[in-house]
């Protein structure tokens, strides 16, 4: 598979690393009275969608980035490579 | 080739994939669901061929009983919220890692 | 006409080179071939017609066809820790000193003890095992297993380390042209002209495809000439690059090829440090599937004897390895293109038994008697094809004398890779065949047989004209190389795939394994 990191273009996947659904970047607030199902709910519970899924790659053999990648899971083709620093701020997020 | 380097000389005669429902920490989830009669067995990961007939033991005394089997009760679609986990790798809420 | 047979089955002509004499052992026994041969026709051209055992019956087999789809010259090569059980003989190259042993018999290949399965076989249907080998209990373990594990398999591995080395490569290329028959050829012309970067790969160590293996002309040479021409034009091209003796073997994501090439295997021993194999991931912006098609058997039965090959494999150890299948040759054909093999055995020299064509209005032939509307429905010769038995049009029976038959069910397109990333074939009613679906890989077209068009012409054309579409796509400028005129026979073939009158049940595991 090849991710084209914004950066750096066109990459094999094989210098990434995957973590998940991107919605790990939306981590609620400790301190939030309903932390305890809100976190049960960010760690655990997932849709899984067969099409677009937007997911945490790091590149872990260049040049270490989070990238937010939107692929479409059942046919691996990818629309969307952005720096998951700009998915986070466009999220409100402070990084 | 590193582990058997006979391995080398023999042809490859097919090889398949497919999808593997990952749990969230790695263990199956044996356990009834909100709908009544309606029960889960799944969650299996790479874990296979070898669990089977145990699954399908307490999976039918939970069919059979509606209350789950004394080695299975651990086995809920709860766990992850009351927080008891049953990660043998280790490696977290990360489905690809188990 | 009797001089044909230069010696022992070897015929005049081929494209192996007469001037190296190499020497090679089969189960023990010393045998001669020719530089280009490979395994299988040196073997054919020693008289060889026995070259296996069926997986579980044992039955006696020998080759069925000249190339990759071979089930059942199956072979160890080499010895020692070098052994490499399960080999195609046909896709193995002679070298001097080669050393093979057929598989799966005991004590020889012409004797096999293990046969007996064969004669049991009605009461070990598939699935027999399910209520056997239970009783007693303690038996399983030192009795039952351990004679099981022995009759089980084909070859056998050496058990000793594997002294060879492998290397992995990357590769990038504009586009990947997988085959380099007359399609292939075609596009890569038309690609490597325009300047693109390309890859062209092929399993053989011949650049032709089916053109080294028939007699039509391109242009005013032999089709075998004109693809050495074009190879060689090709070989000069800088951003041309031609692998020989490389299987594309998956299509992956994002135009992601993975291809295994032979650097070392067709040689008597490797240079030190050189990789027997290499596996190549070789990136395309496009592909091209020039990987031709794979001839149909017809099932009758005991279609499974030592003789009894493809029709097209007949002709290919005909023309371009020089070997004579059996010194008379039957055909049973359901279509035109079998007719092709007597014309080019008698143009050699080898008798032609008989033409058996099921079509009623099957055509006369300048070389040999048609029976049309005609069938096969048995055969003899349990180590060697010796006669077979026809059905005629009028319902009589009758045995025909002959030492091999070529039989030639229509061709089956090589949709293989469009099957990758959950593409789908379609049933194309006209070839009676499956051709490569809307939905595949993306970025992979096909063109040629791989695509449902068999002629020579239709080959060249939608070659080129596939190369131009693609680089378009990717915004190189390309024109269709100008293809020299050849044949354009249309494909008739009617569906024909069993004889099976008089077959008793129980037949159908037997068609080509076990």
């Amino acid at each position: 598979m090849i991710i084209d990191h914004p950066l750096l273009g066109p990459r094999d996947s094989a210098e990434f690393t995957y973590l998940g659904d991107a919605s790990l970047i939306d981590r609620p607030d400790w301190q939030d009275k309903e932390a305890a199902g809100k976190f049960y709910e960010y760690q655990y519970l997932r849709d899984n969608p067969a099409g677009e899924h937007q997911e945490l790659w790091y590149h872990e053999a260049g040049d270490r980035s989070w990238l937010v990648v939107t692929r479409d899971t059942v046919t691996h083709e990818i629309t969307k490579v952005e720096l998951a620093r700009d998915v986070a701020k466009a999220r409100g997020r402070s990084k | 080739m590193a582990l058997m380097p006979m391995i080398g000389r023999a042809r490859l005669l097919r090889m398949w994939g497919g999808i593997m429902d990952m749990s969230m920490d790695g263990s199956p989830i044996i356990d009834k669901t909100s709908i009544k009669g309606l029960y889960f067995n799944g969650g299996w990961c790479y874990g296979g061929f070898k669990a089977t007939p145990g699954s399908g033991w307490v999976f039918a005394h939970l069919l059979a009983t509606d209350e789950p089997h004394g080695t299975a009760t651990e086995l809920r679609f709860d766990r992850f919220q009351r927080g008891y986990m049953i990660d043998e790798k280790g490696s977290g809420a990360q489905p690809n890692l188990h | 006409m009797s001089n044909a047979m230069t010696s022992g089955h070897r015929l005049d002509g081929g494209l192996i080179d007469r001037s190296t004499e190499l020497s090679f052992r089969f189960d023990g026994k010393s045998l001669e071939g020719h530089g280009g041969d490979t395994l299988a026709s040196a073997l054919l051209a020693n008289g060889v017609r026995l070259m296996g055992r069926s997986f579980k019956y044992h039955r006696p087999r020998g080759v069925l066809s000249a190339g990759a789809e071979e089930p059942n010259a199956i072979v160890a090569l080499r010895e020692g820790a070098f052994t490499e059980p399960n080999t195609r003989a046909t896709t193995a190259e002679l070298f001097d000193g080669l050393v093979a042993r057929s598989q799966n018999r005991w004590p020889s290949l012409g004797f096999d003890v293990m046969a007996v399965n064969d004669v049991m076989s009605d009461f070990l249907t598939a699935g027999f095992y399910y209520k056997t080998f239970m009783w007693p209990a303690k038996f399983w373990e030192k009795i039952y297993e351990p004679i099981i594990r022995n009759a089980a398999g084909l070859g056998a591995l050496s058990g000793i380390s594997d002294p060879d080395c492998y290397d992995k490569g990357f590769l990038h290329c504009d586009l990947l042209i997988i085959g380099a028959g007359p399609t292939g050829l075609a596009a890569a012309m038309t690609a490597g002209r325009s300047g693109a970067r390309v890859i062209i790969a092929d399993e053989d160590f011949l650049l032709g495809g089916r053109l080294n293996a028939e007699t039509i002309a391109v242009g005013d040479t032999s089709g075998a000439a004109w693809a050495a021409q074009m190879a060689g034009e090709l070989a000069s091209m800088p951003n041309v690059r031609l692998m020989t003796r490389t299987t594309v073997i998956g299509s992956f994501d994002h135009g992601i090829y993975g291809a295994v090439e032979r650097v070392t295997d067709h040689l008597a021993a490797a240079p030190e440090g050189k990789a027997r194999q290499v596996l190549w991931r070789i990136y395309s912006k496009r592909a091209i599937l020039a990987a031709g098609s794979i001839e149909r058997p017809i099932a009758f039965a005991n279609n499974d004897r030592p003789g009894i090959m493809q029709a097209g494999a007949v002709r290919a150890y005909t023309n371009r390895w020089a070997v004579a299948a059996a010194s008379d040759v039957a055909v049973f054909t359901n279509n035109d293109d079998g007719h092709r093999t007597a014309g080019d055995l008698a143009a050699k020299g080898v008798k032609v038994a008989a033409i058996i064509d099921t079509r009623a209005d099957a055509p006369d032939h300048a070389d040999a008697e048609v029976f049309a509307g005609a069938c096969v429905t048995d055969s003899r010769g349990r180590l060697g094809l010796s006669k077979v038995r026809v059905r005629f049009a009028d319902g009589s029976q009758r045995w025909i004398k002959c030492g091999a038959l070529g039989v030639s069910g229509g061709w089956n397109p090589n949709v293989h890779l469009t099957c990758h990333q959950r593409g789908r074939p379609v049933w194309d009613e006209t070839i009676a065949a499956f051709v490569p679906g809307a939905v595949g890989p993306v970025g992979l077209s096909s063109a040629g047989a791989a695509s449902g068009m068999f002629s020579t012409a239709a080959a060249l054309t939608s070659g080129a004209a596939a190369a131009v579409d693609a680089l378009t796509d990717i915004g190189i400028k390309a024109k269709s190389m100008i293809a020299p005129k050849t044949e354009d026979a249309p494909s008739i073939s009617r569906p024909f795939g069993t004889s099976m009158a008089g077959v008793g049940p129980g037949w159908t595991s037997r068609m080509t394994s076990p």
